[in-house]
């Protein structure tokens, strides 16, 4: 029997408050703090300042994505976390450009003791809700503001009132042609059904 | 899925099914492959939204943060004296003493006669002031944008707080504050149409930003090198506004 991983302290700061709540203090010093190492350890293994940005945003994106889905429980320090996803992306595109037998395996001292991470079964998943984040930022921003506020749960009248709407009515009409369009753009932007077959 | 499916999930969704309804619902999911990938689909859609109206922070924010990381690191110079924000009294009174100086020294030319006509770049760069923005941040996702773009504004690295100042008015278009400081961003990085729209935009709403709108819809005149249309809009300034002793000595200037 597998037991649950426990919740690391980390998760409450960088998860709930940095990416679910949107407070930007957290995120900035994710950059201030481990860019800088997981940038050096790119350009130890063959890459420049650039790759080592350009990787180590990638990571943060991973992170956003896991931070979307509710379920997402970060179980390792977040640095660890980075570290794992920047290790990945890099390999990959070394292996790519044929590069491979240069790099060198050393794990920065910072993140030895935390490493290796459980393999995350939620990867896959996790990359449908940027599809959503995508997508929703296609919408109109009246629809982008109308799918919100009914989510806080503003009552519809209200929600009619802020945004300029004649009625209620109009406001659950608006938001069924809003559903609608996203999930338009959801499927024309996800031909294949990738994100679809993985959510059965 | 036919339409009255798509209803169907909006009120399971809305959770405005009864009981039994509800369960129908989870039976045909368990039951009807195509059924359930929509009911799926459509809970992400929800789990997404859930995200937002909490404020979750965007992939879009996430990019900007970066940019900004980023750039803070390359733009470091280990000679460069630390940034000096833009808020701080003392450096607005370095600006209004070089702008003094540069008036006396346009008043002067103009005083004494010559045939030229001053600059209109040059009284642009006297008359327009810093304008500091110094909001708070309350934790909501126009709120951690307002946290990358003030102080990068504040900076004045313009065109760097660019993307994050249209991602907010996006958000709160209503915000006059931020929208006179796009306004500066745009006219600092030469998108004079654009800081233009911004400006008349204030200029013609009945908000505290009213004046401010009048005022720098006319210096954008002047950025743009037209003296002649500066001096439509500073004598629309109304004596009741707190520029118009400004509007008025800039008037004589041109």
């Amino acid at each position: 029997m597998s037991v649950p991983a426990t919740v690391h302290p980390d998760h409450q700061r960088y998860i709930e408050a940095g990416f679910r709540q949107g407070d930007a203090a957290p995120l900035r010093e994710l950059y201030a703090q481990h860019a800088p190492v997981l940038i050096r350890w790119v350009i130890r293994n063959s890459g420049t300042q650039k790759d080592g940005q350009d990787i180590f945003q990638e990571a943060m994106v991973v992170l956003f994505e896991r931070a979307v889905d509710p379920r997402f429980r970060l179980t390792a320090p977040v640095g660890a976390f980075l570290f794992r996803v920047c290790q990945n992306k890099w390999l990959q595109q070394l292996k790519q450009k044929g590069r491979l037998p240069t790099v060198r395996m050393e794990v920065p001292e910072v993140y030895k003791d935390s490493l290796p991470l459980e393999p995350d079964p939620g990867a896959e998943q996790a990359k449908c809700f940027r599809l959503l984040d995508e997508t929703f930022a296609q919408l109109s921003s009246l629809c982008q503001n109308l799918l919100t506020l009914l989510k806080k749960g503003m009552p519809p009248a209200e929600v009619a009132t802020r945004l300029e709407m004649p009625e209620a009515n109009t406001v659950y009409r608006r938001k069924h042609a809003c559903i609608d369009r996203w999930r338009k753009l959801v499927r024309a932007a996800d031909p294949e059904g990738d994100c679809q077959k993985v959510l059965q | 899925m036919t339409e009255a499916d798509k209803l169907l999930l909006e009120e399971y969704f809305a959770d405005r099914l009864s009981a039994v309804d509800r369960t129908g619902v989870d039976r045909r999911v368990a039951s009807d492959a195509d059924f359930a990938a929509a009911f799926r689909e459509r809970e992400r859609m929800e789990q997404y939204l859930s995200y937002r109206a909490k404020g979750g922070v965007t992939s879009d924010l996430l990019a900007q943060l970066g940019q900004a990381a980023f750039a803070e690191s390359t733009d470091s110079k280990p000679a460069d004296p630390a940034p000096v924000p833009i808020v701080r009294r003392s450096l607005r009174t370095y600006l209004a003493l070089a702008a003094t100086v540069l008036l006396l020294i346009l008043a002067g030319w103009w005083l004494w006669g010559s045939e030229r006509q001053p600059d209109p770049q040059a009284l642009y760069a006297a008359y327009a002031e810093g304008y500091p923005l110094s909001g708070t941040t309350m934790g909501s996702a126009p709120d951690s944008l307002r946290a990358i773009f003030e102080p990068l504004y504040n900076n004045r690295e313009y065109a760097a707080a660019l993307p994050s100042l249209n991602s907010f008015l996006n958000l709160r278009p209503e915000d006059g504050e931020v929208r006179l400081a796009r306004g500066r961003a745009l006219l600092e990085t030469n998108q004079i149409t654009a800081a233009e729209a911004d400006f008349l935009q204030l200029a013609e709403s009945n908000t505290a930003f009213r004046e401010e709108g009048q005022w720098w819809y006319a210096l954008a005149a002047l950025k743009a090198g037209e003296p002649a249309t500066a001096k439509d809009r500073l004598n629309e300034i109304p004596t009741s506004s707190s520029r118009y002793t400004k509007a008025r000595e800039l008037l004589g200037l041109l």
